[in-house]
């Protein structure tokens, strides 16, 4: 049993993260001044919520490393964490094409789900067709329903 | 009842009519999709309802609410996976009964008890939500402080998980909901100099990543899943007089658990199918036959999920607190149709207030035919490909991240929440209370420091006025709660699979 | 017959116009975007929307009327951003003067000369009320009260917004002190009050009628009597030297030709002269004010004189020292 013991990794990661969250909005806080209208002013709930996070992350490091975890559920099948990047490097870079206007909205859609349904479909060429199809109905068709039927602006 | 029935009449017109039949399919197909969630639908509607009139927004939004919680209860039954959180304890005994050939007998049950459960919690949403608004006009700053406080600790204690997980996610949320213009004195705070940070971490890029960016990513890791079947017959969909006879008690106590759950702010239908899941297994003759196929776990657990739902609506319409994560994105759509949501929806626009009691009425009463009648279509639909479904997501998450200020900054800060919301899950940190943490922070922040104002800086009348006094002692008592709840043995929920 | 004719000929009078004063240069060729520093469904936004209606219908612009939301920040996300465009004439900024009481606070982040003013259009005057259940009948009689019991009576009210600058101005000119309550935006005010929390609120010219018999209106902020309230007596009438309206105004960046600027000046004096938007004024209580030009920057001018006046007392209560 006790073989199976170790320590969270990802537990420690987030509360490594929401502590320099905490101290961060700690010292932005603490320069807000005093309401003449109330006692408690701007500056107190930020300030208090910033000390009670750090406080809880403290406690759940301390909790990962004393207490640890058994890991029980043994997934029955492969995740696939290089999926997940390769998909959110997609995004970032269907974002940029945006942000830097070198493509509009409908083509920029278009690409992004083509690329990334065969993408999910491990590049399986039978699937090519059907994503090229998704890319087109989302990309022009979207843009046509927002633009036109919805009135919703669109990243031009 | 003079505006009730009016509102009724007025979902059988042509466009309300039509947002109800939307609403309740596309909940339905989604609540029964592994993966999307109800949460998520109604979250991408969202922005779509911006130029709708508003009382066809919400009717369209409850309606996917009410489908959405009772749509899971089929991939609960067939494939063992909760469509949608709220049917995590279905799968306990519907899909053992389901493996064991009798797949229609559970999913008859499961949709009977639903519209039970819906039909039951209805009446309580009908009758007591007037009154109670008409008390809560007179509550003042201190009174919705204290009720605040009451749910922020409910969503923290209740939530699957550690408790101190659910307080940490919660205090995120609220830290990261004071960035911006502070609401009480327009003093502007936590912007780190970078003035795009001025609007502050907005409603939808916030709710859109936490809740259906983090999901998507979570699904493109589990992309391998294998999925289960069962074999699939739809035949014995009805339950008999004699299967109501023998669970006509269970349906009551459970409808009653369920809407009792739902009323208090912060929770939903997860928490409201295990608390009324266990409760019947303590009630019952033969609680070692839970979990293996039992008929009354199926029936308390899906008859308390959908009593949560209008259960729910009660605190959103008569103080404009959300009763569950659901409510968070309804209360959403209120303010961006500029209506206060509160005591006073009911005086200044009864037609959006009495439009959602109705609108959960006949949306509920819709689900249960076409649950019967469509279920063996959704079954098919179920199994679609996760890789179709996966980027048309994130575009609709790009353009209502983006709708709200016209800005792509607001479509980065959805993808980093999303990327969060991810690692959160894989820490077991529910990210429910974030979501509550975000939306009720600034209204606890605003009442107590309006409070202050009226009261001369003082902090007494919290606890001399009794309405509030009350609250606050509801409020520690909720804190403690785990602690007086950890003697009992109760079935734990995997803790991803947290309240909405 | 011949009234229809002389109809079309009248609807078609503005394109007359517009054709001519397009015709002194390209200017516009390409949809011109009018931006709106607060979120969809608002009071700026439902006037933007309702004269970009109106344009379109009278074809009184020979290209789009593009209405962008741009909220946040009170305003200064959308006046950033305009300031910050290319001042080519195809970017307008419409505001209220929510934007004086930013530059009073220095929430702006730039100084007013970076933008340039087109026209003001609209102005919508606010007005003191009190719950019916008070027994104040007049503000005289609100005035001694407070006087005998300083700081007993609360205002709701939108902190470091522009109703907290007259609340100043009008403690400041009676001598009274008065709290102030955070509440929001007009529909929270009133929630406060008939919660029987707060003791009287400035409300928007709207809540008159749709305050009905639970408010009580004692005196008008605007430069004269309205004639929805003409029994309300205005502040000035009663010696008290405060005027508090919702101004709302066009602006441009600072290097738009002025060309483009009288160009757009003069579009908006067409949209304000259509049934449609004489409509949407009477509706909203407010009424339809023309300033261009000096006249215009004068206003300007006092306006924000008054916000700076009682602007240090603005930023104590918001916690800026």
């Amino acid at each position: 049993m006790q073989e199976n013991r170790s320590i969270p990794v990802m537990d420690v990661l987030i509360a490594v993260l929401l502590i320099a969250a905490g101290v961060a909005s700690a010292m932005s806080a603490r320069h807000l001044g005093k309401s003449v209208l109330e006692p408690i002013g701007p500056g107190a709930f930020p300030l208090a919520g910033s000390f009670l996070l750090i406080a809880l992350s403290l406690l759940v490091i301390w909790r990962a490393v004393r207490v640890g975890t058994t890991k029980s559920n043994v997934d029955e099948f492969k995740p696939r964490p290089g999926m997940a990047v390769l998909a959110l490097a997609l995004t970032c870079a269907y974002f940029l094409v945006m942000q830097l206007e070198w493509l509009s909205f409908r083509w920029a859609t278009v690409g992004y789900v083509t690329l990334l349904t065969a993408a999910l479909f491990d590049w399986q060429p039978r699937k090519l067709p059907a994503a090229i199809v998704s890319g087109l109905i989302m990309g022009l068709g979207l843009t046509y329903a927002f633009t036109q039927v919805l009135y919703v602006d669109l990243p031009s | 009842m003079e505006f009730l029935l009016p509102a009724i009449a007025n979902v059988f017109t042509p466009m309300p009519f039509l947002m109800m039949l939307l609403g309740t399919t596309i909940g339905i197909v989604v609540g029964a999709i592994p993966g999307l969630s109800g949460g998520m639908v109604i979250a991408l509607t969202l922005p779509l309802t911006f130029f709708m009139e508003s009382t066809h927004a919400l009717i369209l939004m409850v309606s996917m609410y009410v489908g959405s919680t009772s749509g899971g209860l089929i991939s609960a039954t067939l494939m063992r996976m909760p469509g949608t959180p709220a049917a995590l304890m279905t799968i306990l005994d519907g899909f053992p009964m389901a493996k064991r050939g009798q797949p229609g007998r559970a999913l008859g049950f499961g949709i009977m008890a639903s519209f039970a459960g819906g039909m039951v919690s209805w009446l309580f949403l009908a009758l007591l939500s007037p009154p109670l608004a008409e008390i809560a006009v007179r509550f003042g700053p201190y009174e919705i402080f204290s009720m605040t406080l009451v749910a922020l600790m409910l969503i923290s204690a209740v939530s699957a998980g550690s408790m101190i997980k659910g307080l940490l996610s919660g205090f995120l949320g609220i830290l990261v909901s004071m960035v911006g213009v502070d609401p009480s004195s327009g003093a502007l705070r936590l912007t780190f100099g970078v003035p795009d940070l001025e609007t502050g971490f907005r409603l939808l890029p916030v709710i859109l990543g936490m809740l259906v960016m983090s999901q998507v990513i979570g699904d493109i890791v589990n992309i391998n899943q294998p999925i289960e079947r069962v074999q699939t017959s739809f035949r014995s969909m009805f339950m008999s007089m004699n299967d109501l006879r023998r669970q006509w008690t269970n349906i009551l106590r459970s409808s009653l658990i369920g809407t009792w759950i739902g009323i208090l702010p912060g929770i939903g239908g997860t928490t409201a199918a295990i608390a009324s899941y266990t409760t019947a297994r303590n009630f019952s003759k033969t609680p070692e036959k839970f979990g293996t196929g039992t008929e009354d776990g199926i029936v308390a657990a899906e008859t308390a999920n959908n009593a949560a739902v209008n259960g729910a609506l009660v605190p959103l319409i008569t103080l404009g607190i959300p009763g569950s994560v659901i409510d968070v994105l309804l209360l959403g759509a209120l303010i961006i149709h500029n209506l206060t949501p509160g005591p006073l929806l009911f005086q200044d626009s009864p037609e959006v207030a009495y439009g959602i009691i109705a609108g959960a009425l006949v949306a509920n009463v819709f689900m249960f035919i076409f649950m019967i009648l469509g279920t063996p279509i959704i079954a098919r639909l179920m199994y679609v490909s996760r890789a179709y479904l996966i980027p048309p997501i994130i575009v609709f998450c790009v353009i209502g991240a983006f709708a709200q200020g016209n800005r792509l900054f607001d479509v980065w800060i959805m993808l980093a929440f999303g990327v969060l919301g991810f690692l959160m899950m894989k820490a077991k940190i529910p990210t429910g209370p974030f979501v509550i943490g975000y939306i009720l922070a600034p209204i606890a922040e605003t009442q107590l420091r309006s409070g202050l104002m009226v009261y001369d800086s003082s902090f007494l009348p919290l606890l001399t006025r009794p309405v509030s006094a009350a609250f606050l002692v509801i409020a520690v008592l909720t804190l403690f709660w785990p602690f007086l709840m950890k003697r009992r043995k109760a079935p734990t929920a995997p803790a991803h699979l947290e309240d909405e | 017959m011949k009234l229809m004719r002389l109809a079309a000929f009248a609807a078609a009078l503005p394109i007359v116009f517009g054709a001519a004063s397009a015709a002194l240069a390209d200017y516009p060729e390409k949809p011109i975007k009018l931006i709106i520093p607060y979120r969809a469904g608002g009071g700026s936004d439902s006037l933007a929307r309702t004269m970009q209606a109106a344009i379109e219908k009278h074809k009184l612009l020979p290209v789009p009327l593009v209405v962008t939301n741009i909220d946040g920040a009170g305003g200064a996300i959308a006046a950033r951003r305009v300031k910050d465009t290319k001042p080519d004439g195809y970017t307008f900024l419409q505001i209220h003067n929510g934007l004086f009481s930013m530059v009073a606070t220095n929430k702006l982040g730039f100084d007013l000369s970076e933008l340039k003013p087109v026209a003001m259009t609209t102005q919508s005057c606010i007005y003191v009320a009190v719950p019916s259940t008070m027994p104040w009948k007049s503000f005289e009689d609100l005035v001694a009260d407070a006087k005998a019991n300083p700081g007993k009576f609360k205002a709701s009210d939108n902190i470091g917004g522009i109703t907290h600058f007259s609340w100043l101005q009008i403690m400041k000119a009676t001598g009274t002190e008065i709290g102030m309550v955070q509440a929001g935006g007009t529909a929270k005010r009133f929630a406060q009050m008939k919660g029987g929390h707060t003791h009287m609120a400035q409300m928007s010219p709207g809540w008159i009628k749709r305050g009905g018999d639970e408010l009580r209106g004692l005196l008008w902020l605007g430069p004269e009597r309205d004639p929805a309230a003409p029994d309300m007596p205005t502040a000035l009438e009663k010696g008290i030297d405060v005027t508090s309206c919702l101004n709302r105004r066009f602006w441009a960046p600072k290097d738009t030709p002025q060309e483009a600027v009288d160009y757009f000046a003069n579009l908006l004096k067409q949209a304000m002269a259509t049934e449609e938007m004489k409509a949407y004024h009477k509706k909203t209580g407010s009424h339809i004010v023309i300033k261009t030009g000096a006249e215009n920057e004068k206003a300007i001018e006092k306006e924000v004189a008054g916000f700076r006046a009682v602007a240090p007392m603005v930023l104590k209560a918001m916690g800026i020292n």
